[in-house]
């Protein structure tokens, strides 16, 4: 055997036997410190990672996440603050979220800015925009337009809709804002959450539901179910003004169209009946136009 | 006399450089003056329903809650500057008083007993 070769049968020989038996503890406890350093600095890719990251909020998180997105809101467009207006819209939002297919603490505000809109937010937090308040004409269309908003929370609607187009890098980031101290984790979470609402359109399957779901629980709580339907018709005669396509960039670049909802609403009115409170003078008197 | 002429293409040459070079730093700093003069301020589009709603608002003047459309980009969507807003302490208030102003269930249901509403 020549000598090259007897060398390298020594060294295969050592790497076969077990690292501890050669030196002792010592090397044992190096390597497990480095196993221990690396793992701190891998990248979530492994997928029972992602799979823990994948799982729905839990009820505390989404409040936490639901808070802090709503805290940013409110920074970013004050809130109206008139008390019988505060006060009106808490009503008639209560009246409809007792019809709500999830029991949750709901809580109404209104956005202190010119475009039409309104926001579902997690946690419970349902804002309207002061321009969609001054479109509106009657109790029964402030309803549906609630009623909209609290089936998108009951639902869980955007938080399963990022989930499924997002996928995997939502699972990533999600794991990487689990490892950083709560409050950077929840801030961190609520901003990657007020992003996609405001740049992320819904499935059409997901804005119909809550569209018919948000005009039946107007209807159950004893409201026209024609109210969603009627201010729907008032924003699309609205928007074909050259000069107010500016109210409405916001909400038609993350909803269907106008006429597409329409036409889902006409058939959920026709299935519900036509039948309940307008109540124009309550909310006229609530609401100075 | 050679070393003369010499010095006088040196002297020329040098006149030339430095010609040169006082002209490159005058188009760089016009350049640059152009780069830094303030962007042309744009003029807020007249409010639709400013004025018409005597509704208060937390964080604005009344006179900056009639704009209505700031952060607001002209195509009608939220712009960069605008997501990009940090809450503060007064902000996190706000949203904490909320729910001071969820109604009990005794105000929710006279309410739906004045309205003639459904229990």
């Amino acid at each position: 055997m020549s000598a090259p070769v007897a060398a390298l049968l020594a060294v295969g020989l050592c790497c076969a036997v077990p690292a501890p038996a050669q030196f002792g503890g010592v090397l044992g406890r190096a390597r497990q410190k480095i196993e221990e350093s690396r793992q701190k600095a891998k990248p979530v890719t492994d997928r029972a990672e992602k799979a823990a990251a994948i799982r729905p909020w839990t009820e505390e998180e989404e409040q936490q996440i639901g808070q802090a997105t709503a805290a940013k809101m409110v920074a970013m467009f004050g809130v109206v603050q008139e008390p019988a207006v505060v006060r009106y819209v808490n009503l008639v939002g209560a009246t409809v979220a007792r019809q709500a297919p999830r029991k949750m603490p709901y809580r109404f505000a209104v956005l202190d800015t010119e475009i039409v809109g309104a926001f579902a937010l997690p946690g419970g937090y349902v804002f309207l925009t002061k321009g969609a308040l001054l479109q509106m004409e009657n109790e029964a269309q402030l309803a549906g337009a609630l009623g909209h908003e609290v089936v998108h929370i009951a639902e869980r609607h955007l938080e399963t809709e990022i989930r499924s187009k997002r996928g995997s890098a939502w699972a990533i980031q999600e794991a990487q804002a689990q490892q950083l101290p709560l409050d950077q984790s929840i801030r961190q979470r609520a901003d990657a959450f007020l992003n996609d609402l405001f740049n992320m359109r819904l499935s059409q399957d997901k804005e119909d539901a809550a569209d018919r779901e948000g005009a039946l629980l107007a209807s159950r709580a004893g409201y026209t179910p024609r109210g969603l339907l009627t201010f729907i018709e008032r924003l699309a005669q609205v928007n074909q003004s050259e000069e107010n396509k500016r109210l409405f960039g916001q909400l038609l670049s993350t909803h269907p169209s106008f006429e597409s909802r329409i036409q889902v609403l006409q058939q959920a009115v026709a299935a519900a009946g036509d039948r309940g409170e307008l109540l124009e003078a309550r909310f006229r008197g609530a609401v100075p136009h | 006399m050679t070393a003369t002429l010499l010095n006088s293409k040196v002297v020329r040459v040098a006149v030339w450089i430095c010609f040169a070079l006082a002209a490159l730093a005058l188009g760089q700093q016009a350049g640059q003056q152009k780069k830094e003069a303030p962007p042309a301020q744009k003029s807020e589009p007249a409010p639709l329903f400013g004025g018409q709603l005597g509704i208060r608002s937390s964080a604005k003047t009344k006179e900056s809650a009639t704009l209505g459309f700031n952060g607001i980009d002209p195509s009608g969507r939220v712009d960069k500057a605008m997501m990009a807003t940090t809450p503060g302490d007064k902000d996190r208030e706000t949203v904490a008083n909320l729910d001071k102003n969820r109604p009990s269930d005794a105000e929710v249901e006279e309410f739906i007993r004045q309205g003639g509403l459904k229990k």
